[in-house]
């Protein structure tokens, strides 16, 4: 695995930075012009943004009451997201990493369909499955008088179920590229397999466990489609991206647009965060 | 043409009508929230001609010059909208709050919440609702997956799942009567297309009209 120009841990070669190779071709004018022109489509949306933003009253309008209850709930929900897909995903990541199964690919695949799938779709499947009537969800009505839709617990199982499959991948990756020979030493020396985990593996697998961690609570944080068709609108369930549509039909749009910088603030800053780990989690992607 | 969503069954019958005595013309329903609607009018959506749920979100389109010269063609009433067969026997808003069952409503932006909640207060119901829904076709929907006992939207919105829903109207001294105006659009391309809207709103206010929409179970004003 190589580094930001450090040494290769793997090997123990040391690599050699982009800029020493000595091949320095500016691509063609089309190209150039070409790839300006994505840079212009992705910038423009949110320089728009920046321009037509409510800046002097940006302050009150945040404060506003409905925006202050979203904030909070936001952050509760993509929290307890991510905490759910930790607590059952790190697990299947590591078994992805270290089993070897015949049925491992299907594994995957069906742990990236989320990812693939349009998030009201999910919403529906989940409205499916765990809504009153559903297939799981009626004996969880029946036995344990437990509903989710229209409930702080169904707007956390909606961004659980899209944001996990980036925590299983990228963990599933770092666990992978933790190296055996010092997981086999440590076994050598007499540790046993869960001291081995807890001291060895996981402090080696940290910086993609991380990375992966927090990729799952941004996804977590900005998911709407799912979380507007199976937990529905309630005041348990108006997270930050709900608050925006729900302000953007009822008219108030100086408030939508104060919400929306609140979203794109978090994600540029999550992104920031992330800016080493970003080459090292998409090749695991 | 842009429609409240309760107009969703009785208008693709007055448009199906519209177009047989006028062959050559076509008319694109978008149905959705009044107050959406309105909203999306605002910002550029295209649509000659425009009816609401309520006389107040047709005033929010005229003030905003999104529409001209409103007027009221039909009119609707509230009911219950519970699963086919009533299981919980509910019969009024009252019983609705004595039975203790879930049940939505449209959000509070959108005339048909805003009519809803009036009723819920005239009739002194403490209890309030599991949800809000994005119009009275959402509120239906919810009923019929079984997500809620019970949800408050017109009488007429249980049309298109007479299969699986049924609507109750409400008692008379809960009833909230909901006026729906129609007008033209400030868009209305002049010329031709204005002469075709405004063909198709007196379509819709006369009697043929009528009698299709007193059939999709709509009151004369």
């Amino acid at each position: 695995m190589l580094g930001r120009g450090g040494a290769d841990t793997t090997s123990g070669q040391v690599a050699i930075p982009v800029r020493q190779r000595g091949r320095h071709v500016r691509p063609g004018w089309p190209v150039l012009i070409l790839a300006a022109g994505a840079v212009v489509l992705l910038v423009m949306p949110l320089a728009a943004m920046l321009w037509r933003a409510p800046w002097a009253s940006l302050g009150t309008l945040l404060w506003r009451s409905d925006v202050r209850t979203s904030l909070l709930l936001s952050v509760e929900c993509s929290l307890g997201a991510t905490a759910l897909a930790a607590l059952v995903g790190l697990p299947l990541a590591w078994v992805l990493a270290r089993w070897e199964i015949p049925g491992r690919s299907m594994v995957r695949t069906l742990v990236v369909l989320p990812m693939v799938m349009p998030p009201v779709v999910a919403g529906l499947a989940l409205l499916l499955a765990f809504g009153r009537a559903g297939l799981i969800g009626r004996y969880l009505d029946r036995w344990f008088a437990l509903r989710l839709p229209y409930t702080v617990w169904g707007a956390a199982l909606s961004e659980a179920f899209v944001a996990m499959p980036f925590l299983v991948l990228t963990a599933e990756a770092g666990f992978r590229a933790v190296d055996r020979r010092q997981e086999d030493v440590a076994r050598t020396l007499g540790a046993r397999p869960w001291t081995v985990l807890r001291r060895v593996t996981v402090p080696l697998a940290a910086p993609s466990l991380l990375a992966g961690l927090v990729l799952c609570w941004a996804r977590a944080l900005g998911e709407f489609g799912a979380t507007i068709t199976f937990a529905g609108d309630s005041p348990h369930t108006e997270t930050m991206p709900l608050r925006a549509f729900l302000l953007l039909q009822a008219g108030g749009t100086d408030a939508a647009l104060a919400v929306s910088l609140l979203l794109v603030a978090a994600s540029a800053a999550v992104l920031f965060l992330l800016r080493g780990q970003w080459w090292g989690t998409w090749r695991a992607l | 043409m842009l429609a409240a969503a309760s107009l969703t069954e009785s208008f693709r019958d007055v448009v199906a009508h519209f177009q047989q005595s006028n062959p050559g013309v076509k008319v694109t329903l978008t149905f959705g929230a009044s107050s959406t609607l309105v909203t999306q009018l605002a910002q550029g959506a295209p649509g000659d001609v425009l009816a609401t749920a309520d006389t107040a979100t047709m005033d929010y389109a005229v003030t905003g010059h999104s529409a001209e010269n409103p007027a009221v063609f039909t009119c609707n009433r509230l009911a219950l909208i519970v699963p086919k067969g009533n299981p919980k026997h509910l019969r009024s808003l009252k019983s609705l709050a004595e039975s203790k069952a879930s049940f939505v409503v449209c959000a509070a932006p959108v005339p048909c919440g805003k009519f809803a909640r009036q009723a819920l207060t005239k009739a002194k119901v403490k209890a309030g609702p599991l949800g809000s829904e994005q119009d009275a076709k959402a509120v239906v929907s919810k009923v019929e997956l079984g997500e809620a006992n019970a949800g408050i939207a017109y009488v007429t919105d249980a049309d298109g799942a007479r299969d699986k829903v049924e609507a109750i109207p409400l008692p008379a001294n809960e009833q909230v009567i909901a006026a729906y105006p129609i007008a033209l659009t400030g868009s209305a391309a002049s010329g031709g297309q204005r002469l075709l809207a405004t063909r198709f709103v007196d379509y819709v206010r006369s009697s043929e009209g009528q009698e299709i929409m007193a059939a999709h179970g709509f009151q004369t004003r």
